[in-house]
């Protein structure tokens, strides 16, 4: 069972519409919601950085706690029709029909923005307002850990002398990074109390990037804080290397065939700790360890065509044939190491401060709103591109905790994606013809980079078309209209294979089960790719193969894609259309889908999980 | 003048005929009729010179396989075609231009057994040099005409000359042979064709100074200098040669309008003529005088047209709109003559009963159905107005409305140009090239260049002929129409009177000149993307290389970049403008080292190092792959060795880049070739550890190491960017100049390397190493 977040209770305020459920395998009575764990000593004085040879000592390293401010309901919003259901799981996300009346919407447009009319009738799906957080996180964090789910207490796994391995989420979670202090520091920093208060020396933490790029100095200071950087930097706090021969070893294969991989130095461990964000349904639980920690080999096993054409959706784990494969790497590695899993859900409070528009009902905007809207938009078309990028990659989302649970990892995973449901969940009737979307200027691929053309249809046909639980979004057949401007753009150090990809592979065929058998393996073994990728920080080599699977669905369940706004020779090299305007699109899609068709406006970011009925 | 009858077939049967300039436009014309409308002749002997690539033979096989001119009997004939080319057809391999035509044995006895001899062979080029024109044009005929009689033979001569022998002049010009003419200087054609021999001599002598040739020396210098010693030298001699050219052709010029010629063609057929009708003693000889040859008219097709003539070239560049004026008068008379006419004329002046006479036949339009500059300008603007060309930018071309100002004006336009693009041009050279305004006033500079000395090419060469009043009479040639059987005036006629010129133009020339613009540009198109890549499996089976200079070819970078990063990356942004300063002045020096030799800068940019702490710079330097070099590598540079590499071909880096700079870039490539800095004590020395490779070292280095490993150079890629790299690339069978710099653009054109214009994805960019 998991630390639930109380919300405030406020005159007005829904009762929150969870229950506690007892967690899975789980023999043990019931506890309060809220544990009644000693409040962490405050200092005066600021901390002053540890030794670099030994732990953090506990008397030094707790954070201070972040005020827990009442946040404003959706009782607030008046809009034309919403459809709210009254779940057990979720607070109510709105689904808007559009009329005479509606305001232009704002739509994302890579590093900008555009507001459009929509056609009446245009069925806009809003994410669901920010559920309060944790009033005290360091206080949920210390009550999972000391009551974790069919698990010991983490105090009771440590010992004097024992080898602990800490591997935490990378710069992909969250999206945008948040505020600091980032929740992986402040777990991370409880753990590190709890070995050092246990005697435990041999402690290492890694970045569980799998072929992700390598995260700079400056971003793993970010995430795991100051304090813990500059005591275990560089020799016990590095990125993990799935290409490293001498560290990277075989523990098994499971019934299917499917490699597991691992760091020898996590094998060696007595426990390892996994630090996770959940942020969208397809994160945590067993994927955690087997794929962050593993091999070009064992993350083959499920990351190809094949297994992500079964895949429907990824943010649906009972129905993604990718988190069924990722469970029997996890089962296997399970029988090997002791993994302890500690799992976190973020709310959906992605923008303050001036970008607080992005995530308003547009008749809402107070004058401020607008305000800070013109002006933004005016410094993303009059500004240089750099600047631009700096200004929109320096947002920092003011999340808050909604919820830690720590334990065996499927049942802190059960528990995590019940608290992920209650945020983000949207109940939607029925499937429309055209879905629409902005692709803004991030993905989990591209923090401090570019979102290049290949990302972009990633988020198109990737994440955005598959926010779904039952069925798509949009009809098979169906027409997907993004919004981005699609520049031949890249980030010269994060995508190099990318570019290549796009220069010479998709040329040849768009086809993914074609480009994966003809060209996969020449690019994830290629010397220059692996090197970037373990020295540089490069995506591996055969990471754009994989963005192009994540799109493999969406691309084959519609009809035609068309980019408002894209660069139309870009657009067409990955066989898609440009338009200049969403009337034009629409015109384009026309002869599939008549002149008059349902339309599906995805108003994202923030990001939320459409129930579709 | 009244002939007897004439019969072309009567006269060719059973008869040996001698035909030069088969290779050219009317003489293939010539061969081409006669296998297609005289199966009686006996047999052709045609003289062919053979290239270093192909034979005579080989050569008339390919034109007789492959040219326009023979399309036609190619359709219907098949593969007959070559048995009846192979029993009519005799080559006998030799040059005009040759003493004694670089004959055989063989072919010098075979003369001896001609009948009729057909010379259509010229230089027609205006501003031909004045040996070549007199070697072709003059020589030749008379060499071939001594040669056949002392071989025994004595055969019917018919010499293709050309109406404008009679000089610049105005008025009615009578068919009169040659030296008849009433006005004009008068002198001696054989002591004239000595002096201008020596004149050649004397020009060839000159340019063998010391003077000069230090002057060619320090051109050669001055544009490939870093390339090294073997090309320069070789650049040298090319200067040299082009300076004789040059001269030449002033030289040919000068004599030529000192005389009273436009050009040296006319001047040199002119002399011809004379030596021709000496050297004929009591042969029967026919000069045929054609005016400007354009495409055919009827056969063997419509528009037939062989390379472009006079007067494509300005058709062409107005209707590129590269020409806003043209340089003479609308009512000037353009007196143009298709080659069919010519063809029928030739044949029927060799079948003709010249009684052991001479003859001149002026085979010409302007008498009988004249053609004015202002109706064929309309034609033409009608023309391209309907059927634009398109443009580089895909877009098609709007042509301009020519006003006929004057060639007066124009050309006082083109000085004024001139001079404002000579200012441009010294601007241009003190504005670095490394700088984007310095390349783009370069760009615009040498447009503009092109476009000025198009204009003033098009006034000198074709300003005379188009302010000429001149008409040729041509009663002959109506008299030698009139005499040929009524059986073969329809197959052998030249009567141009029934020339309609709307038709002539708007359904054949113009459609075929269009078509071979077209062609013109695809073939450019072909060549510009001449493979800068290797197919998947290129090379299977053979071992190959593929050569990589590093610094601006894989990397916008060079050796200075890297230094001043390591150098600002060491120091605070306050400390950044002492250094600058300290270092610019160097900046100069090192540019002007660079380009003299790339060696010498190396070894003098190196000791910058000197004095620095190695291993604080080798730690440095591993950061400059993320903050140099990625941010400014081509991503096509990678497709390029990843192709290489999936082919099998062993990728070599090959730079004077530094040690600790390039070994990020190791796994790249199968071996690197770089440069070491000495070291004393852990602090760099400044100096080299060895001589470093550039240059010609380069190529002699790349052969040394292919022989090592049994690999052929022939089969080896090269990528370079710089001049000084120019010995690496020539030494390789796939050479691609990777966004060449001036020098080496130019002399890739020259040496028709693959040329690659790799650019930086949007996005990348160097940032400057604030301190954080």
């Amino acid at each position: 069972m998991s630390a639930e977040a109380r919300r405030p209770r406020k005159p007005g305020a829904k009762k929150p519409a969870t229950k506690p459920s007892p967690a899975r395998g789980t023999a043990k009575p019931p506890r309060p919601a809220l544990p009644a764990a000693p409040a962490p000593p405050k200092l005066a004085a600021p901390p002053t950085p540890p030794a670099l040879t030994a732990p953090p000592s506990p008397k030094i390293l707790p954070a201070p706690v972040p005020e827990a401010t009442p946040r404003q309901l959706p009782s607030a919003l008046r809009v034309a029709r919403v459809e709210t259901e009254t779940s057990s799981v979720t607070a109510p996300g709105s689904v808007v029909e559009v009329t005479r009346k509606t305001p232009p919407l704002l739509v994302h447009f890579g590093e900008g923005f555009k507001r459009v009319r929509f056609p009446e009738g245009t069925r806009v799906i809003y994410p669901p307002a920010p559920l309060a957080g944790v009033e005290d996180p360091e206080a949920a964090i210390a009550e999972a850990l000391d009551h974790p789910l069919n698990s010991e207490p983490l105090n009771a796994l440590l010992r004097p002398g024992m080898k602990l391995t800490i591997a935490f989420d990378d710069i992909s979670l969250p999206l945008p990074p948040m505020q600091l202090p980032d929740v992986r520091q402040r777990v991370i920093e409880q753990v590190l109390t709890r070995a050092a208060a246990h005697g435990v020396t041999d402690v290492v933490l890694i970045a569980a990037l799998s072929l992700h790029r390598r995260m700079t100095d400056a971003e793993l200071r970010r995430a795991v804080g100051d304090r813990v950087f500059d005591a275990f930097h560089p020799h016990r706090l590095y990125n993990h290397d799935a290409e490293d021969p001498d560290e990277m070893i075989e523990v098994g294969v499971t019934d299917r065939g499917e490699y597991v991989d691992m760091p020898k130095r996590a094998m060696d461990s007595d426990l390892l700790v996994y630090v996770n964000i959940n942020l969208v349904a397809m994160d945590g639980g067993h994927k955690s360890v087997p794929v962050g920690l593993g091999t070009y080999r064992s993350v083959r096993a499920h990351h190809n065509t094949a297994t992500l054409y079964e895949s429907r959706s990824y943010m649906d784990p009972p129905r993604s044939a990718i988190s069924h494969s990722v469970d029997r790497q996890g089962r296997l590695l399970a029988d090997h190491l002791k993994i302890f899993t500690i799992e976190t859900t973020l709310n959906n409070d992605t923008f303050d401060g001036p970008m607080k528009f992005m995530q308003k009902h547009e008749n809402k905007w107070t004058p401020a709103d607008r305000a800070a809207f013109a002006g933004i938009q005016k410094a993303t078309t009059t500004l240089p591109r750099r600047r631009v990028r700096d200004i929109f990659h320096n947002i920092a989302a003011p999340y808050q905790i909604t919820s830690v649970q720590a334990g065996e990892t499927e049942a802190t995973h059960a528990s995590t994606l019940r608290n992920f449901h209650r945020q983000h969940l949207v109940p939607v009737k029925g499937q429309s013809d055209v879905l629409v979307a902005g692709i803004a200027y991030l993905s989990p691929y591209n923090v401090n980079g570019v979102l290049n053309p290949i990302l972009v249809n990633t988020m198109a046909l990737g994440y955005f078309f598959n926010l779904y639980r039952g069925k798509p979004l949009v009809r098979e057949g169906g027409v997907m209209i993004a919004f981005h401007p699609v520049d031949y753009e890249w980030h010269p150090i994060h995508h190099p294979s990318y570019i290549d990809f796009f220069d010479t592979v998709l040329p040849q065929t768009k086809d993914p089960a074609e480009l994966e058998a003809r060209f996969e393996e020449d690019f994830a073994y290629d010397p220059w790719y692996r090197h970037l990728y373990r020295t540089s920080h490069a995506y591996h080599g055969v990471h754009p193969f994989y963005m192009w699977y994540w799109a493999a669905h969406g691309m084959r369940h519609v009809a035609r894609t068309i980019y408002v706004g894209g660069d139309p020779k870009t657009c067409h090299q990955m066989g898609f259309m440009s338009a200049t305007s969403l009337k034009d699109a629409l015109e384009m899609a026309s002869d599939i889908v008549g002149s008059n068709p349902s339309i599906t406006y995805l108003h994202a970011p923030p990001l939320f999980l459409c129930d579709v009925t | 003048m009244v002939l007897a009858e004439t019969s072309i077939r009567r006269a060719f049967k059973g008869k040996t005929v001698l035909l030069t300039g088969v290779t050219g436009f009317l003489g293939s014309g010539v061969l081409e009729k006669l296998l297609r409308s005289v199966p009686e002749v006996g047999k052709v002997l045609v003289v062919v010179r053979g290239n270093p690539k192909y034979s005579g033979e080989d050569r008339l096989r390919r034109r007789i396989m492959g040219a326009a001119a023979f399309k036609g009997l190619r359709d219907s004939m098949g593969m007959e075609l070559a048995t009846l080319a192979e029993a009519k057809v005799e080559v006998l391999e030799g040059d005009l231009m040759l003493p004694d035509l670089g004959f055989d044995d063989r072919a010098k006895k075979r003369l001896g057994d001609v009948d009729i001899m057909l010379h259509c062979a010229a230089t027609v080029v205006f501003d031909a040099p004045l040996r070549q024109a007199l070697d072709t044009n003059l020589e030749g005929p008379r060499r071939l005409i001594s040669m056949m009689k002392a071989a025994g033979a004595r055969p019917r001569l018919v010499h293709v000359s050309t109406c404008y022998t009679c000089g610049a002049r105005r008025g009615v010009v009578p068919e009169v042979l040659p030296g008849m003419l009433p006005e004009g200087p008068q002198f001696d054609w054989r002591a004239e064709v000595a002096d201008l021999h020596a004149t050649c001599d004397h020009v060839e002598m000159t340019s063998r100074q010391p003077d000069r040739l230090d002057a060619f020396r320090r051109a050669a210098t001055n544009a490939i200098g870093p390339a090294g010693g073997p090309e320069i030298a070789a650049a040298t001699e090319r200067r040299r040669l082009d300076w004789v050219k040059k001269e030449l052709v002033a030289h040919g010029i000068a004599r030529s309008r000192a005389l009273g010629w436009n050009d040296v063609y006319n001047f040199t057929k002119a002399l011809a003529e004379r030596a021709v009708l000496a050297e004929a003693g009591d042969l029967e000889l026919a000069i045929v005088r054609p005016s400007i040859i354009e495409s055919a008219w009827k056969q063997p097709e419509p528009g037939w047209l062989d390379g472009f003539k006079v007067m494509e070239p300005i058709l062409l560049g107005y209707g590129r709109g590269e020409i806003p004026d043209f340089p003479g008068r609308a009512e000037g008379l353009v007196d143009i003559i298709p080659v069919d006419c010519v063809i029928n004329a030739v044949l029927a002046a060799a079948a003709a009963p010249l009684e052991g006479g001479k003859r001149v036949f002026q085979v010409s339009t302007g008498k009988r159905n004249p053609l004015l500059y202002g109706g064929i300008f309309t034609l033409v603007r009608d023309y391209f107005r309907a059927h634009p060309l398109t443009g580089a930018d895909g877009y098609p071309i709007v042509v301009p409305n020519w006003e006929f100002k004057g060639r007066e004006k124009l050309e006082a336009q083109v000085r004024l140009a001139g001079r404002a693009l000579r200012v441009a041009k010294s601007l241009s050279r003190v504005v670095p090239a490394a700088l984007p305004a310095g390349r783009t006033l370069r760009t615009r500079v040498n447009q503009l260049d092109k476009v000025i000395e198009q204009a003033r090419y098009y006034s000198d060469i074709y300003g005379d002929y188009v302010e000429m009043e001149t008409t040729f009479d041509d009663s002959n040639t109506v008299a030698l129409h009139e005499s040929l059987v009524p059986a073969e005036r329809e197959e052998f006629g030249f009567d141009i009177s029934g020339l309609d010129w709307y038709d002539y133009f708007m359904d054949g020339h113009f459609p075929a000149v269009s078509e071979m613009m077209e062609q013109g540009r695809q073939r450019r198109l072909a060549v510009a993307r001449a493979p800068v890549m290797p197919e998947p499996g290129d090379g299977a089976g053979r071992p190959a290389a593929a050569f990589f200079d590093v610094d601006g070819t894989i990397v916008r970078t060079t050796v200075v970049h890297y230094y001043l990063w390591l150098e600002l990356r060491q120091r605070s942004v306050a400390e950044w403008p002492a250094l600058l300063t300290r270092i610019a002045p160097e900046l100069l020096t090192w540019q002007r080292l660079d380009k003299k030799s790339r060696a010498a800068f190396n070894r003098q940019f190196y000791r910058v190092y000197k004095g620095l702490d190695a291993r604080l710079v080798r730690q440095l330097a591993r950061e400059t792959l993320d903050e140099v070099t990625l941010p400014l590598m081509y991503p096509r540079a990678v497709q390029a060795i990843r192709a290489h590499r999936r082919n099998g071909t062993r990728v070599v880096l090959l730079t004077g880049a530094l040690d600790f700079l390039v070994e990020p870039l190791r796994p790249l490539a199968d071996e690197v070739i770089c440069a070491r800095l000495a070291e004393d004590h852990g602090e760099f020395t400044g100096a080299l550890d060895e001589t470093p490779i550039a240059g010609e070292a380069r190529s002699a280095h790349m052969r040394l190491w292919a022989a090592e490993r049994n690999i052929d150079l022939a089969d080896c890629w090269a990528y370079a960017d710089s001049i000084s790299d120019l010995p690496m690339l020539a030494a390789v069978g796939h050479p691609v100049a990777v966004n060449p710099d001036d020098p080496l653009r130019a002399e890739s054109r020259r040496r028709d390397f693959a040329v690659a214009d790799w650019t930086l994805p949007y996005g990348a960019g160097l940032k400057l190493p604030v301190a954080t």
